[in-house]
């Protein structure tokens, strides 16, 4: 496929002193240090067999296994390795055949590949401090790894930074990037990530008409402009932040959430305040009254929203912190998930005189949970990197009172309705806001690692609601970048998403280029040719309406964009639910679906003005076939294409129509059609 | 992990039956005297060898009593009369040994089955029980073990065949904790593919019926069509996930070809009586047509019924001879065809229940010691393993638990228990961690 349309306009370009900080980047990045090989060869060896009995379930002889420092610190029996003497180390003693203990105990024995890898790395340790012990201030814990040493400055054009950083990373992984998209590919993936459809052929022939050196970045922005770009963030959040429950849409619907979603991002609204209104759940305005609904339809199920809220706010699955601390991920304590639970443990659901509303107390909420070993500790306001809010807890058997001149809103008397729901001086979920927006990170980093997976098909950390230590960022400097410019920006969404459109990674052809093959392409985290996202219910919903010419046409705004709220159905959503695919695997569920549902029958039945029926008024074979791959596909059929699908609507000349809706059926159902490519 | 990893896993499993093949193919070579007189491809289309390669083909039904089924009114009744209940227990064609009166006709053919009376387990939940005895080990997160159904599937299913290679019978989409853990994922790191095709009561597998607008030959003319553009896609982006939705299109004409084995009504009505009238039975009879028809692997389920934490012995009164009908049923028609020699039947739930009786006449929660049963394949018949005290409340002597279990349906079927799973970036998992042993007395 050959790149014939002109190279995009020209950025601002990086100074010189830039390129060559990059280049130093790169160099030492390539240069495996013991902290490198720790992480890719020792710290999958001791997660497989070690950490289950010495880590966070189980510490048994006081071993910690998890992190660099805690192997360090050692156990009861003294320390755990002594750097640059394999033979010395207890580690390594105990992993030999015929040790006393031999660990892993009852199980298969480290095999010899594994022994070599920790006496390297044992043997290594020494080398690399030129110290005979390796305190544990040379080892960088765990939160320390992925922070980058160094990052592009402040204020240049992130879109730039995006280029020289994933490039870097070419060249460090040697992977070779593919072409750019044509415009034609470039056209429909724009348009299936930002407005949740293909584009129509109308929308097609104008762009591809045009000329100017800028048409990409002009049409980046109008796509970012128009509501129908609102609306499939709106369908895409709505997963994000709610999860998919058919049962639940009516009411969504019918308290504003869908309203207020679609809203905020029409208007642009800045994510930290998104994320401080759905926390808060105290509207300013009536058109933020859905806001509400984040925290109303949870109930009052406390552990539930923090299970929840985790990773969709704050990108960490924290579910299993609720017994104990996370088995691989060390910074995330059983403390953090109760400490997050405490933040919503006042609230409660009420109805105001303006709707629903989630009360807070200005008491009370002084639970307790108790960790493996049955110790009980008090669950304390606590957020996720830590920081702890400051309350004095009543001792035990001690009543705390509770009084109006505690609140800004008090509760009403029982039974009498009030306007809005009760908010005390100190409110633990304005506490959370503060802490989680103001003064950390969490909230900004999950939402630029989201939006790179929205529009790459995979996360600079993957999967995206696992941004724990487990799983390091496969570009830390640019995800640091990005949430920084992102932060600096005042969390302006549509400036992230433009600069990611705008990228050169971006920007590539989803075919691999020549000479990448055993495994056929480059790898999924190189970013080096573009991933196949598969499109969730409502894109593909859409989609379906405007390749079949089925889509009602907005005549008033003079524009052909499909109008209407297109809702998709339920029996499409039930099969195609997913938007943020851990693993794609495509499901006999689907298959069977788009075989045999009358969906997609109905839809190329012919009707006024539908695909099928201007089809039917095109005279030639092979004109019908063009045509009918443009409204499709968005593209000409190649010869191979053209001949097989004239033979096949020759076959069926007596009867057109049937040749012409399974000819299109043959084109909806192909992977073609099914990905954003 | 890849689908061409799993897949070639599944080609070379370590199961004496390719070896099997293996010696057969060399033994025909070598009675031929020379190696050009016969090809590969007559050696597969001679019709003996045809059918004695059919009929090594191993299966398993497993009849899943959600829910926990007592122990007491079963196979391990009691005359303690705190634990006992209203029920009695009577000889059966094993000397010695006593079932729950309300199973007469397992009673008459206990000598083709095999009961062991000593399980002990560790979960007393529903879902973590459930969880428990259909994968054989505890969850391990954020890994999921498949469950057993996903693992015989791969292994027992032939690459191309059309028939769903595990199917779930499950008339009730209800069923509690279950609801929950039907939603759940099955196949875990074998992958969607391995996953359960569902059937069950009014819902038939949807979207099965070839619409009834377009012919036969149309609809094979169009997927053929759809086939082509789409590889093509796949093969000029090199892509998995391309891939893995080509791959799932393969399997719908498979599907849509075997449908009617889905179809209760085109079975005899006298076999529909026999194992009738509830549900269960109904499924019970599908699974063994399935199972005539080359599946793999049935699981019949329905909701979770044998949870009585309220009247026990009425609700038993009820479900237990329908099952003991249902049992026999299935053991003597399995005998009859000459399947059960290669089909494995597994009767059990995920615990069993207290020897005492409730402020509501029921039984709650109980893993500690319970029973289940198992015949056909490898199976040595008319033998009991293990033992409870006299009141039922513990197992006396040596207990087996859920991976000891599993180690006996993989050695019964002819699959190395303890064999590894192959999954790069994995830890190293095995179909039965640990090296635990099977139960040696019911392998025959």
């Amino acid at each position: 496929m050959a790149e014939t349309m002109p190279r995009r306009a020209p950025r601002p370009p990086l100074t010189l002193v830039m390129s060559l900080v990059a280049g130093t980047l790169v160099a030492s990045a390539q240069e495996p240090g013991a902290e490198s090989f720790y992480r890719t060869h020792v710290e999958p060896v001791l997660r497989r067999s070690c950490v289950g009995c010495h880590g966070a379930a189980r510490k048994k002889s006081g071993l910690d296994l998890r992190t660099l420092d805690s192997i360090l610190r050692g156990g009861e029996h003294g320390p755990a390795i002594v750097p640059g003497n394999p033979a010395e180390s207890r580690l390594y003693q105990l992993v030999q055949a015929g040790a006393d203990p031999q660990m892993p105990p009852d199980k298969k024995r480290l095999n010899s590949e594994e022994l070599s890898v920790l006496a390297a790395w044992i043997r290594r340790l020494d080398g690399d401090t030129g110290k005979p012990h390796a305190g544990s201030a040379a080892a960088p814990s765990p939160s320390d790894r992925s922070r980058p040493s160094w990052l592009p400055p402040r204020g240049v054009d992130p879109a730039s930074v995006i280029d020289l950083l994933v490039e870097a990373g070419w060249a460090q992984r040697r992977a070779r990037p593919s072409a750019r998209a044509n415009d034609a590919i470039f056209l429909r993936r724009v348009h299936l990530d930002l407005i949740g459809r293909v584009p129509t052929r109308s929308e097609r022939a104008d762009f591809l008409a045009r000329t100017d050196s800028d048409k990409r970045d002009q049409l980046i922005d109008r796509l970012l402009e128009s509501p129908e770009h609102a609306r499939h963030l709106r369908d895409v959040f709505d997963v994000v932040l709610m999860g998919r429950d058919s049962g639940k849409r009516d009411e969504r619907r019918s308290n504003g959430w869908y309203r207020y979603l679609e809203s905020a991002f029409a208007q642009n609204r800045p994510w930290s305040r998104v994320v401080r209104d759905l926390i808060e759940a105290r509207p300013g305005d009536d058109e933020d009254l859905g806001a509400v609904w984040f925290l109303y339809e949870r109930g009052d199920r406390h552990q539930q929203i923090a299970t929840e809220i985790a990773p969709a706010l704050f990108g960490l699955q924290i579910g299993c912190a609720q017994c104990h601390d996370h088995p691989i991920a060390p910074e995330i304590l059983q403390s953090h998930y109760w400490g997050l639970t405490a933040f919503f443990s006042r609230s409660r659901n009420v109805r105001t005189r303006r709707g629903i509303g989630v009360a807070e107390s200005a008491v009370g909420g002084h639970s307790e949970y108790s960790d493996l070993s049955g110790e009980s500790h008090p669950a304390v306001p606590r957020f996720l990197d830590g920081a702890v809010t400051r309350e004095t807890r009543p001792k035990k058997d001690e009543k705390e009172s509770d009084s109006p001149d505690k609140y800004i809103v008090p509760p009403p008397p029982k039974g009498k309705p009030s306007d809005r729901a009760a908010l005390p001086k100190l409110s633990r979920r304005g506490r959370l806001a503060e802490i989680a927006v103001d003064d950390g990170p969490l909230p900004a980093r999950a939402f630029v690692n989201r939006a790179w997976a929205l529009l790459l098909g995979r996360g600079l950390v993957h999967p995206v609601d696992r941004m724990d230590s487990a799983h390091p960022p496969s570009h830390p400097e640019l995800l640091e970048w990005l949430t920084r410019d992102f932060v600096d920006s005042g969390h302006d969404v549509r400036r992230l998403l433009r600069a990611i459109v705008r990228s050169r990674p971006y920007q590539l052809s989803s075919t691999p280029a020549a000479g990448e093959d055993d495994s056929g392409r480059p790898r999924d985290e190189s970013f080096a040719c573009a991933l196949e996202k598969p499109l969730a219910a409502e894109a593909l919903h859409r989609s379906l309406l405007v390749a079949t010419g089925n889509a009602r046409i907005d005549a008033a705004s003079g524009s052909d964009r499909p109008s209407g709220d297109g809702e998709a159905p339920d029996a499409l959503i039930e099969r195609f639910p997913t938007v943020f695919h851990d693993d794609f695997d495509a499901t006999l569920k689907q298959a069977l679906f788009l075989t045999n549902s009358p969906l997609i029958a109905k839809l190329v039945e012919p009707r006024a003005g539908n695909t099928t029926s201007t089809l039917l008024e095109i005279a030639g074979t092979p004109e019908r076939v063009q045509a009918a791959f443009m409204s499709v596909l968005q593209r000409e059929p190649d010869n191979e294409e053209l001949t097989r699908s004239v033979a096949f609507l020759d076959a069926r000349e007596t009867r057109p129509i049937d040749g012409i809706r399974q000819l299109l059926w043959a084109l909806l159902t192909s992977a073609e059609f099914r990905f954003n490519h | 992990m890849t689908r061409a990893d799993s897949t070639s896993s599944s080609r070379d499993c370590g199961s004496p039956d390719h070896q099997l093949h293996r010696r057969l193919f060399l033994e025909g070579m070598a009675g031929a005297g020379a190696a050009s007189v016969m090809s590969w491809a007559g050696l597969f289309s001679s019709p003996l060898f045809a059918e004695s390669a059919a009929k090594r083909r191993k299966h398993c039904i497993l009849l899943w009593l959600c829910g926990g089924p007592s122990q007491f009114e079963t196979w391990d009744p009691k005359d303690d009369p705190v634990t006992r209940g209203p029920f009695g227990h009577i000889p059966t064609k094993v000397p010695g040994v006593h079932v729950s009166e309300l199973m007469p006709r397992c009673a008459g053919m206990l000598d083709k089955l095999a009961v062991i009376r000593s399980m002990k387990t560790s979960q007393s939940e529903h879902f973590q029980g459930i969880d428990l005895l259909t994968r054989g080990d505890s969850p391990r997160p954020p890994f999921v073990r498949p469950a057993l159904g996903s693992v015989l599937g791969q292994q027992l299913g032939q690459v191309d065949s059309a028939i769903p290679r595990f199917v779930l019978l499950d008339p009730c989409p209800e069923g509690n904790e279950f609801k929950g853990f039907k939603a759940g994922n099955w196949a875990g790191w074998l992958g969607a593919e391995y996953g359960p095709v569902r059937v069950g009561g009014n819902y038939r597998i949807a979207d099965v019926d070839r619409l009834a607008d377009i012919s036969e030959a149309d609809h094979e003319e169009r997927e053929a069509l759809r086939r082509f553009l789409s590889k093509k896609h796949e093969n000029d982006t090199k892509s998995a996930r391309s891939r893995s939705y080509n791959a799932t299109f393969d399997r719908v004409e498979g599907l849509m070809s075997c449908a009617d084995l889905f179809d209760l009504d085109r079975l005899p009505e006298k076999d529909r009586q026999r194992y009738g009238p509830g549900t269960y039975g109904m499924h019970t009879l599908l699974a063994r047509h399935l199972v005539e028809n080359g599946a793999p692997f049935v699981m019949v389920a329905n909701g979770m019924p044998w949870d009585c934490h309220v009247f026990n012995h009425e609700v038993y009164q009820m479900l237990v001879p329908d099952l003991d009908n249902i049992v026999a049923c299935l053991v003597t028609d399995l005998e009859e065809r000459g399947l059960l020699d290669d089909t494995l039947v597994v009767v059990m739930g995920e615990f069993g229940r207290t020897p005492w009786i409730n402020a509501s006449r029921g039984r709650d929660h109980y893993p500690k010691a319970w029973s289940l049963a198992l015949a056909g394949c490898g199976i040595r018949g008319g033998v009991v393993v293990g033992e409870t005290d006299e009141r039922g409340v513990d197992v006396r002597g040596s207990h087996f638990d859920q991976r000891n279990l599993f180690a006996t349906i993989f050695s019964a079927l002819g699959l190395s228990p303890h064999e590894p799973y192959d999954l790069p970036g994995l830890p190293t998992f095995h179909r039965v961690e640990q090296e635990t042993p099977p139960i040696p007395e019911v392998l025959s």
